[in-house]
This record gives C-alpha cells, sequence and structure tokens, in this order.
C-alpha cells in the first residue's frame, strides 16, 4: 500500500502547493495583473494572436512538453531509489520547473509576446542570442539520436510493440485524408482511429515482429537506421499528411495512459498487493554516475526542463486571455507533467515486483524483479532494461484492470514508442530550421535546400547513435548529455528571469536566482564529470559536445552576472488597464 | 443520490466537451500556423513597398489597397512584433 | 480577317517624326474610314501638327477625323483619388488621415505612368468602338515599351497572388471547418479584385499580340543610330509576342540609303517617307505632302 500511499500523498501535494506557492510565485513574485493587457488582446490578429480558453491552452501546452522524457528520465533515476526520485520530482518540478515554465510565461506575455531567445537579447546582450541557437541545436541533435535508440529498444524488447507503432503511420495518414480532404465528421473518426489504434496492439500481440542482426550491427542498430529513414520521410512531408493527425491521435493517447495509470495504481495496491520493491535510497550503485549531481540531470522532464521556456514564449505567451489564466497554464502544466513523473516513478518502483519474464525465460518478483533491472547502470542492456522496467511495471498495474498482461505491455509500449516517434519527425524539422539559420548566417547556402538539410540532421544524429554503440548501452551514455544541455538550456532561462525580477525591485529575484544558482552548479558539476568519463572511454565526439555545454554554461554565468549587476531597480512597468 | 449522478454526468460531459474542443484545435495547429506564413506571405509580397521590400508594379499594389486594410495592419504589426520563430516551433511540435 | 476597330500604334524614338506620320496616316485613313488620332506622347505635338489646341475631348478635323490627347497626368491623379476614397471608405481601424501623406509620395510611383496610358488606352476603345481605325502616336520608346510590357509582367505577379490566395482561402475553409464545424463561404474581397485584374490584363494582352487587332509601326530615320536603336526595339517586342508591323524610315533623303536599310528588314514590310521640303504645319502642308509623295 505504501505506493498508492506515495501516489496520493503526492497528487495531494501538488494541488496544495499549486495554491500556496502557486499563489505566492503568481502574486507576490511576478505580481500578475487580471487586468494587464496581454498580446493576444493587444495584438489580436485572429492568426497568432488569438484569446483563447485556458483549457485549450494547457491541452496544448502539456502536449507539447509531455511525452519520453518524463517517462524515460525517472525509468533510469530509480537506480538511486525511489527517495531521491520522488522528491527531485516534487520539491523540483515545484520550486524551480513551476517557477520556470510559469517566469518565462509570464516574462514573455509582458514583451509582446516574443520567444526568449529574443528577450534574452533585451535583459542580458544580444550576443545570447545565439547561445539558444547553439544549445537547441545540440539538443535537438541528441533527442533524435536517443529517441531513435528508445524506439529501437523498445522494439527489440517488445516484439508485440512493432506492428501497432508502424501500423500508426497508414492510421494517421488516412485519418487526415479523411477529415482534411474529405470532411468526414471529426469526432466520429477521430475515436475511430484511436480504437484502430488499439486493435492493431491487440493484433501485435499476436503478430510479434523480430528483427535479426544485420551485417555485424545489432537488432537495435537495424531499426534505428529504419527509424532514422522514417525520420527524414515524415519531416519533409506537408503538416497535413501525417504530423498533424498523429499529434492529436497521441492527445487521446496522453490521457488514456494517464488514466491507465492512475488507475492501475489504485487497483494494483488494493487488490495486486503491490509493494515499492525499489530501495529507498542507494546513492552509489555499480558503475553508476553519482546520485549528487546527477539525479538532476538524469530527471530533466518532470522537475526542470529548459525546452518548456521555449513552449511557454512560444504560441501560449500570444493565446493567453489574461495574467490570471498563466497559472493554470504555466504552473498546472509543470505540475501535471511532474504527476506524470511520479507514477512512472511508481511504475517502476513497485510496478515491477509484480513480476515480469525475463529473456532467459525466468519469471521475477519482488525485490529480485528490481535488482535484475538495476543491478547496474549498464545492467542489462543498459537503456534497455530502464525502458523495460517502466513498460513492465506500468503493465503489471494496468493488468489488475482485467488487461491482459501481453496486451497491457503493448499499450505501454506503443504508448512510450508514439511519444518519440512523433518527436523524431517534430525534432528533425525544427533542426532543419535552426541548421538552415546558422548556416545562412555563415553565408554557407545549400541549406536552404530542404532535402539537403533534413540528409545532415539525420545523418548526424544517426553519426551520433552508432558512435554511441547504437544499442541500450550506448542511449544510457548520451542521456545525461542530453540532461546537461537541457539544464543549460533552464540555467538560461532562470538567469533572464533573475534579472527580470531584480529590475522589478527588491529581493523577489531570489525566487530564480537560487534555482538558476543550483542549475548551474549541478551541470557544471555533470558536465565535468562527464568529461572524465569520455575522456577515459576515448569518445571523442561525445567529449567535444561536453565541452562545449562547459563552455555555453560558463558564458551565460558571465553574461548573465554582468546583466545582473548592472540591473537596477526600475518603476514598475505601469500596467496599461486593458479589457 | 440522483442529484450527486446527474452533477457527476454533467462534469464529465463538460470535461469531454472540452477535451473536443482541444482536440478539434489541435487537430489544427500546424495547419493554422501554416495560415499564419501564408497570409504573413501575400502581406508581404503585395505590400512590401511599405516596408522597401521589391513589389509588383505599383498599380497591382494599389488596386488591392481598398481591400486590404487587415493585410496592411498584419504588416505593421509584424514589424513591431516579429518574433523568431523558434520558440513557436517548439510549443507546435512534441519534442521533449 | 481583320477585326474593328484596329489599333495602330506608332513608336519610335523621340525625333524621329512619329507625330508626323501618325497625323499624315490619319489623314490618308480618314478619306474613306472613321478614324480617331489620340495622342499618347506627353510632347503632345499634335496641337502643333494641326494648328489647334487639343484636349480630351475629340477635336474634329474633318468629317471623319477627330483628334484627342491623353493628359497622362491627369489620369495618374484621378487613380489615386479613386483609391484613395475607396481606402478611406473602406478602413475602419487605420485612420485616412496617415494614408493622405503616403498617397502624396506614391504619385510618383515608377510604373504609374505606363499603367495611366493603359487605363486611358482602355477608356478609349470603350468610347469610341465604332470607328474603323484608331491611331496612337506613342511616347518616346522607354515608356512606350514599359506601356506594352505591363500586362504580361503583371499577369505573372497577379497570377502568383491569385495562386497564393486560394491557398490561403482553402486553409482558412479546412481551419474553420474543423475548429468550428461550420462551413463559412466567406466571398475573398481581394480574390475578387485580384480577378478583375487578371482579366484586365488578359484582355488588353491578347489584343496587343493579336496581329488583326493592332498594327506596330516602328517610325525611323535613315541614320546608323537609328537603325540599331530599332533593330533592339523589334528584339524586344517579339520576346512579349508582339509583332512589329510595318517599319516607316521618315525623313529620307538618299533613296539607295533608304532602300538598303529596307533590305535590312526585310522581313517586315516597310514604307519610306521622304524628307519634306517644307515644314509639316497645318492641315493644307499635311495633304499637299501625301498628295506629292503618292502616299
Amino acid at each position: 500500500m505504501d505506493a498508492l500511499l506515495l501516489m496520493i500523498l503526492t497528487f495531494f501535494g501538488y494541488i496544495i502547493m499549486y495554491k500556496v506557492y502557486g499563489k505566492f510565485i503568481s502574486k507576490i513574485i511576478f505580481k500578475i495583473n487580471k487586468h494587464a493587457k496581454v498580446p493576444s488582446e493587444e495584438f489580436e490578429d485572429g492568426i497568432d494572436y488569438v484569446p483563447t480558453k485556458k483549457e485549450v491552452i494547457f491541452g496544448h501546452h502539456f502536449a507539447s512538453i509531455a511525452g519520453t522524457g518524463p517517462i524515460v528520465g525517472p525509468a533510469i533515476a530509480i537506480i538511486w531509489g525511489w527517495l531521491p526520485a520522488i522528491l527531485w520530482v516534487f520539491i523540483g518540478s515545484l520550486f524551480i520547473g513551476a517557477i520556470h515554465d510559469f517566469g518565462t510565461l509570464i516574462i514573455s506575455m509582458r514583451n509582446k509576446g516574443k520567444s526568449i531567445s529574443e528577450f534574452t537579447a533585451k535583459y542580458i546582450n544580444p550576443r545570447t542570442k545565439i547561445f539558444f541557437f547553439i544549445i537547441i541545436f545540440l539538443e535537438l541533435w541528441i533527442v533524435i539520436s536517443i529517441f531513435g535508440l528508445v524506439i529501437a529498444v523498445i522494439f527489440s524488447m517488445y516484439p508485440t510493440s512493432v506492428l501497432p507503432v508502424w501500423f500508426q503511420i497508414p492510421i494517421a495518414m488516412y485519418l487526415g485524408v479523411l477529415i482534411y480532404k474529405k470532411g468526414k465528421n471529426f469526432a466520429l473518426w477521430s475515436v475511430i482511429a484511436v480504437a484502430l489504434m488499439y486493435i492493431t496492439i491487440v493484433i501485435g500481440y499476436y503478430l510479434p515482429i523480430n528483427m535479426p542482426s544485420f551485417l555485424g550491427m545489432p537488432a537495435t542498430g537495424v531499426w534505428t537506421i529504419l527509424l532514422l529513414i522514417y525520420a527524414f520521410i515524415a519531416s519533409v512531408l506537408p503538416v497535413t499528411a501525417l504530423l498533424q493527425p498523429r499529434d492529436y491521435i497521441n492527445a487521446y493517447q496522453l490521457t488514456i495512459a494517464m488514466l491507465l495509470l492512475v488507475l492501475g495504481v489504485i487497483f494494483s495496491s488494493i487488490f495486486g498487493g503491490m509493494d515499492l520493491v525499489a530501495p529507498a535510497m542507494q546513492a552509489t550503485p555499480a558503475q553508476a554516475p553519482p546520485l549528487l549531481p546527477f539525479l538532476f540531470i538524469t530527471i530533466a522532464c518532470g522537475a526542470i526542463s529548459g525546452f518548456h521556456s521555449l513552449v511557454s514564449s512560444g504560441t501560449s505567451s500570444k493565446q493567453v486571455k489574461n495574467e490570471g489564466d498563466s497559472v493554470f497554464v504555466g504552473i498546472g502544466s509543470m505540475l501535471t507533467e511532474g504527476a506524470l513523473a511520479t507514477l512512472v516513478i511508481i511504475a517502476v518502483a513497485a510496478g515491477i515486483g509484480l513480476g515480469y519474464t525475463n529473456s532467459a525465460g525466468q519469471t521475477l518478483t519482488g525485490t529480485g524483479a528490481w535488482t535484475a533491472r538495476y543491478a547496474s547502470w549498464a545492467a542489462a542492456q543498459g537503456l534497455t532494461s530502464k525502458i523495460a522496467a517502466f513498460v513492465d511495471g506500468a503493465a503489471n498495474m494496468i493488468s489488475s484492470l482485467g488487461i491482459p498482461r501481453g496486451i497491457a505491455v503493448g499499450i505501454m509500449g506503443v504508448f512510450v514508442a508514439s511519444f518519440a516517434g512523433t518527436t523524431l519527425d517534430t525534432a528533425t524539422r525544427i533542426q532543419r530550421y535552426v541548421v538552415s539559420e546558422l548556416c545562412v548566417d555563415m553565408k554557407i547556402n545549400i541549406f536552404k535546400n530542404r532535402y539537403f538539410s533534413t540528409a545532415v540532421v539525420v545523418l548526424t544524429a544517426m553519426l551520433l547513435a552508432f558512435l554511441s554503440g547504437a544499442d541500450g548501452k550506448g542511449a544510457l551514455k548520451l542521456w545525461p548529455l542530453f540532461g546537461a544541455v537541457n539544464q543549460t538550456l533552464a540555467a538560461l532561462a532562470l538567469v533572464v528571469a533573475t534579472i527580470y525580477l531584480k529590475g522589478r525591485g527588491g529581493l523577489k529575484w531570489l525566487a530564480t536566482g537560487i534555482p538558476a544558482v543550483f542549475m548551474i552548479v549541478i551541470t557544471l558539476w555533470a558536465a565535468i564529470l562527464n568529461q572524465t568519463g569520455f575522456s577515459d572511454q576515448n569518445n571523442i565526439l561525445l567529449q567535444i559536445i561536453n565541452v562545449v555545454i562547459i563552455i555555453l554554461v560558463a558564458l551565460i554565468v558571465i553574461e548573465g552576472f554582468v546583466a545582473f549587476l548592472n540591473t537596477t531597480e526600475q518603476h514598475e512597468e505601469p500596467v496599461s488597464v486593458g479589457g | 443520490m440522483k442529484y450527486f449522478f446527474k452533477k457527476i454526468l454533467k462534469q464529465i460531459s463538460e470535461k469531454s466537451k472540452l477535451f473536443n474542443e482541444v482536440a478539434r484545435s489541435k487537430a489544427m495547429e500546424l495547419s493554422e500556423q501554416e495560415l499564419s506564413e501564408l497570409e504573413h506571405t501575400f502581406a508581404i509580397l503585395t505590400f512590401g513597398a511599405f516596408v522597401g521590400l521589391p513589389s509588383p508594379p505599383g498599380q497591382i499594389t494599389l488596386d488591392l489597397l481598398p481591400e486590404s486594410e487587415k493585410e496592411i495592419m498584419l504588416l505593421l504589426q509584424k514589424t513591431d512584433t516579429a518574433h523568431e520563430p523558434l520558440s513557436v516551433l517548439a510549443s507546435l511540435f512534441q519534442v521533449d | 480577317m481583320k477585326n474593328n476597330p484596329q489599333y495602330v500604334f506608332f513608336i519610335g524614338k523621340g525625333g524621329t517624326g512619329k507625330s508626323t506620320v501618325s497625323a499624315l496616316t490619319a489623314l490618308k485613313l480618314s478619306h474613306e474610314q472613321k478614324i480617331l488620332l489620340v495622342s499618347m506622347d506627353p510632347a503632345h505635338n499634335q496641337s502643333d501638327i494641326f494648328q489647334t489646341t487639343l484636349s480630351d475631348k475629340p477635336t474634329e478635323i474633318n468629317k471623319n477625323l477627330l483628334v484627342i490627347e491623353i493628359n497622362t497626368e491627369k489620369w495618374i491623379k484621378n487613380y489615386l483619388h479613386e483609391i484613395e476614397d475607396s481606402v478611406r471608405r473602406n478602413y475602419l481601424y487605420l485612420s485616412a488621415f496617415n494614408l493622405e501623406k503616403n498617397f502624396n509620395i506614391i504619385k510618383n510611383s515608377p510604373g504609374l505612368e505606363e499603367y495611366a496610358l493603359l487605363l486611358a488606352f482602355n477608356k478609349v476603345r470603350e468610347i469610341y468602338s465604332t470607328k474603323d481605325h484608331i491611331i496612337f502616336d506613342m511616347p518616346p520608346t522607354a515608356l512606350t515599351t514599359r506601356f506594352f510590357s505591363l500586362p504580361p509582367l503583371s499577369l505573372l505577379w497577379n497570377n502568383h497572388l491569385i495562386k497564393l490566395r486560394d491557398e490561403i482561402i482553402k486553409k482558412k475553409e479546412l481551419i474553420t471547418k474543423i475548429k468550428f464545424n461550420k462551413k463559412e463561404y466567406e466571398s475573398d474581397k481581394v480574390l475578387k479584385k485580384l480577378q478583375q485584374q487578371q482579366s484586365f490584363y488578359t484582355d488588353v494582352k491578347n489584343i496587343f499580340t493579336d496581329i488583326n487587332t493592332t498594327s506596330i509601326n516602328l517610325v525611323l530615320n535613315p541614320d546608323k543610330l537609328s537603325m540599331e536603336e530599332s533593330k533592339r526595339i523589334i528584339e524586344k517586342f517579339r520576346e512579349i509576342n508582339i509583332q512589329t508591323d510595318n517599319i516607316i524610315i521618315n525623313k529620307s533623303v538618299d533613296e539607295s540609303l533608304s532602300t538598303a536599310i529596307k533590305e535590312k528588314f526585310r522581313d517586315i514590310k516597310s514604307k519610306i517617307f521622304p524628307l519634306s521640303k517644307t515644314p509639316l504645319i497645318g492641315i493644307e502642308s499635311l495633304k499637299s505632302y501625301l498628295l506629292n509623295n503618292n502616299l
């Protein structure tokens, strides 16, 4: 029952803190004003700036930030025990994540809805704009490699998930044709598509697909190549062909999955005898990086993720109806993501104890089940075992609802793979934009060609994937790097927010300043430790990326500090009273 | 008891209406952004002369002027709020 | 099969004697047919040639011949006024006050002169559709070339803008249908305007390229410079599908030279107009020139 207790405590904690700390951040630190004029009103043009219901914005915002991140991170970090993981998720998401997401949303709203890269130029200096592009470039590069590996790993562990995941493509494409071209009934066909998707999961259970190794490449390597080819093709198609229908179908999947997980925790705790089997804490597991600082790098989304600052200053800030609504959007989404991460923690700390069958055919339960996956960092093929821990753990919990275990495994495996799959497409598109921006500035014009730049994006990602080993172990090497880049971005955003708050007077800036310093310290610390690790392994590419991260963090510290000292209290921005 | 039941049903129908709205708008958010780009492109092509860009023969622009208040406003507004698309791309495209 | 009315354009460098040749042609044809002579040249030599003040209202020279003068500046002014008025009527948010100032600079915008001529051409052919020939005394080459190039050039832009506008409308309809579950058929005023433009330019372009309706006559003088320039003009017109019908070798002195020039342009019909011994001012001297030279 301790798992159930954990979930109830955390959820209640979130609800209470949403009201208490949420009020503190919004009313006292950022002094939101329900009557202040917002960009959606002031620049309303029916195109970019459109006042929108907060629930709709929440839906978009949350779907953009939730995905594979809050699943993979906790699934790895549980190796240090459930207590540190849950404490970091809970405290981090409240005191760092929430104020980070909310802060960037509000600052963007108070700056005509401009993106964070632009108001960073305003609050620090114009040089810092390029930091964003470099950080995003690195982040997307790593994301495309890792998420490709994540899906490959799921395919190799759960051959029953192969068919349904690939089937999503024709289902989504046909749905797109029906809805966009033929104008069929939206609600009806969406539901049919989602139902069809779950049917294919059942079919997949009876038709597992195994990939043989090819030319000395492990099966995961073959899958990775196929997936990156998919990324290429998908990202050059018009958005109505595949991406847009896929994306909104995922929204249904996300809701259903979260619902199933919550119910699963309740039912399996009460009727299934589920208990926490992970240790409360183990600071130095075998071959693993130390808990400090790596816990904070491994769990990014779910606690604090720099990527969210882009989402906050993206469409959300241009659509929020008034500053009051931004609390629900900014803080609400972050805490909901924290809730999702909590559910993942429970799955890998308790759900897994309900047992699974390993590749040798043995059925493991209880603590033994947990240890087999988490005995050491790279145990059981690295990332593979960690993700498997989630899929198995979650499937166990859900099967207590009456769903056959094999199908439940399919549902969860497909869930993770769908989101990762959409990310492959979208990350490639954004990276294409980033690459051509960076190269056009340097007058390398061949990148204007869509196919060329996409090829470059996909090939570099493939390179990174294969240089790290194109398997679960390799992916595990890349994950802390991904975390470090993401947290660097978070640090930058928090520094900007701190400077903004300093300009508003008093000591409000401490609310973001302390988190900023914390993020800077752990990122640097982790990067330095990574550096020694990578140089020991003689991995040059990873070392280079790591060094770039260290330099960026240093530059952010210097530029930010200088700007901070130069910021004096300004008069409160005259709040123009709008409608 | 019946009242309680009704209340729950109402809640569910409200929530599902909301969910439907979110789904519909998610089903269109990328297309809307594309539309936005197209409208901006049209505004720039037609009235770029007002902001110093190469433009159609003068009379094409002038002929369209009486019907194009929205396009002009877009153009003028864009010079003020022109944002760097990185964030918008990030929020439309689910990455993390 | 020649159509009525036929549009006869006299083009050429400044100083070659276009106006005189146009006047002579108009006079000659008016013996048997109803003719309108239109002076499009800002230099407005026709009033000197006919020794009478001309305006945009027709002046009768003889019972078959009317002459009018197009004042380009006036046409530009009227056009801009029309636009300004429409804008003021239609715009709700942007204060028309600001636009006033902007319009003052727009009237100097390149491209308006030739458009004004195009509008004038269109109006003239509408009003005088019962004439047998309408003869146009065109401005110097540069403006004339822009005049004839304007329809195809405008069509390029116009087609592209229509395509873009269509795409926009289709997307808007899709979004309205899915988000709000209704089919909104909002007529797009901008598209309507673009389509009007398209038919206007297509009509005019077709007239200019139709050899049964339009006759282009290039006036040149018998010197090397004139010849070289004329070759270039013919080529330029060919690029926009307009055929040069006749070459008039005007102010000819040396007959053998002129014949040699005729040879050079052998694939185009040509006529030699000898240099007049007396200044061609006034109807009488025009008439005697025609008589003396068997034209």
